[in-house]
């Protein structure tokens, strides 16, 4: 039943969606899945938040590793829910906790990124072949493109940039788009007849 | 240890100082370094000044808010140039934290330009879903966005959604994002292919290479990539903000990059040279 139920579920539901979209068939039974999986969604976010609540209880009950931020991580998740599911997402005090916590939070953590790229431009870039060599001198050029710096030193910089996000990067990516097309395409004929499950606990 | 290699392998603490010191100072003391403006951003730009006069731009926010340095300015700089030309917007996010982010920059452009909220804009919230809530918004957009804005607001109170019952009765979509898989690939294929509706988006540095064949070929109208992007954008509808400030602030790091490159592969080649040339084996 754990196995069979979910894939016929899946089964059925791709099915009548590929059939309807393609032949545009029952647009009102299209509309009612299309419903189903919008809730479906928004859904997971409770089940998200279950599984947390589950995993830190257990740490906690079990004095396991960092217990103690396990309750500060249940009681900020519990209590900004609370706030939010009482005063509205726009209330100023809910609003004023998000600004001032997971907003520079958020942008603090990006930016410490800088630190990394420095570090590894310095430690890892190094001219050890020809393919390096060319990629190195890329990246100089589009460094220096992206930057008005660049173009005060030499007014070329910027057409070499362009040229080299226009014609080779473009050329690169298109074929690796058509490659994730294809892959995709054969991922969701896989889920589509049961050979890959990812919806099942255990994938089989 | 030879000087080549004490070149090649400087303590990371002095360079992340030098870091700091080299974005800190333009910011306190700009250099004022000349901008010229992108094929993508004027295009860019272009698109959103065709859109008519009292017409709607329909935008997606989808970052978060680890991405507000190079998208926020983006941001309040379409807010900008729309409202100087009477249109208006409605905005939603596919991305959890990405009504959040932008309400108060929205916000505060709105009241400095003498703006209504629900009459020349509207933030309706997160809209969860993907593909299928985009497909959905064309086909119904109250049912799509899930007939409230982010207040919980019904949208019959709200007089910029009256009319406005489909993505087709908007004359631009834009999508402002920095998460992957790429909503804007999305919307072009379930919004903007489909049904003829133009595109634009807005994105940061690193994901702007991914995005650019798409530009290329034409299914973007205009793509403003990065904190260059704002900065050129910002520069050209005058409106000069904290994008055009960080430039030198961005010269400057990227020249550094380029040193500090320079300096470990000179290291790393003279050292590798020297130990080359030295005597190997015994000695007595």
């Amino acid at each position: 039943m754990k196995k069979t139920l979910p894939f016929a579920l899946a089964f059925v539901s791709a099915l009548t969606i590929t059939i309807c979209v393609f032949f545009d068939l029952a647009p009102a039974l299209v509309e009612e899945i299309d419903k189903w999986f919008i809730l479906s969604t928004a859904f997971v976010c409770c089940i998200g938040l279950v599984n947390l609540t589950k995993v830190h209880t257990r740490n906690i009950q079990r004095r396991g590793r960092d217990w103690d931020l396990s309750i500060v991580l249940l009681a900020i998740t519990f209590g900004y829910l609370l706030l939010g599911v009482v005063t509205g997402p726009t209330a100023p005090l809910y609003a004023w906790i998000f600004d001032s916590t997971a907003v520079p939070l958020g942008a603090t953590f990006y930016s410490v990124l800088s630190f990394y790229i420095v570090s590894a431009a310095y430690r890892a870039f190094r001219v050890k072949s020809r393919d390096a060599a060319i990629l190195l001198i890329s990246g100089i050029i589009v460094l220096l493109g992206n930057a008005p710096i660049g173009e005060v030193i030499y007014p070329g910089f910027g057409t070499a940039t362009k040229w080299i996000m226009d014609i080779a990067n473009t050329s690169a990516m298109r074929a690796v788009i058509f490659g994730a097309t294809i892959g995709s395409f054969i991922t969701a004929i896989r889920v589509f007849l049961g050979i890959d499950r990812p919806y099942t606990a255990t994938g089989e | 240890m030879n000087i080549w290699k004490r070149l090649s392998d400087l303590d990371r603490r002095y360079y992340y100082v030098v870091l700091i010191l080299v974005v800190a100072l333009p910011i306190i003391k700009p250099w004022g370094l000349p901008i010229r403006v992108g094929s993508t951003t004027d295009d860019f730009h272009k698109t959103v000044e065709a859109v008519p006069d009292g017409g709607t731009i329909a935008l997606a926010i989808d970052y978060r808010s680890d991405c507000i340095v190079e998208l926020n300015p983006q941001v309040t700089t379409l807010f900008r140039q729309a409202f100087a030309k009477n249109v208006k917007i409605i905005m939603w996010s596919n991305v959890d934290e990405g009504a959040n982010v932008t309400e108060p920059i929205t916000r505060a452009v709105g009241q400095e330009m003498g703006k209504t909220y629900g009459v020349d804009w509207v933030n309706l919230g997160y809209k969860p879903g993907g593909e299928v809530t985009m497909k959905k918004m064309v086909d119904n957009f109250w049912e799509g966005a899930a007939y409230v804005d982010m207040q919980g607001t019904r949208l019959e109170d709200l007089p910029i959604m009256q009319g406005f019952n489909s993505l087709r009765d908007a004359d631009l979509l834009i999508d402002m994002m920095a998460v992957v898989p790429s909503p804007a690939q999305n919307y072009l294929k379930m919004v903007s292919i489909p049904y003829g509706l133009p595109m634009a988006i807005g994105t940061t540095a690193i994901q702007a290479p991914t995005e650019m064949p798409f530009y290329s070929s034409g299914e973007y109208k205009g793509m403003l990539a990065g904190l260059r992007g704002a900065a050129e954008y910002e520069f050209l509808t005058k409106n000069p903000g904290p994008a055009m400030m960080g430039m030198d602030a961005q010269s400057a790091a990227h020249l550094l990059v380029i040193l500090l490159i320079a300096m470990g592969n000179i290291g790393h080649l003279m050292d590798r040279k020297k130990r080359a040339g030295a005597p190997t084996g015994g000695g007595s």
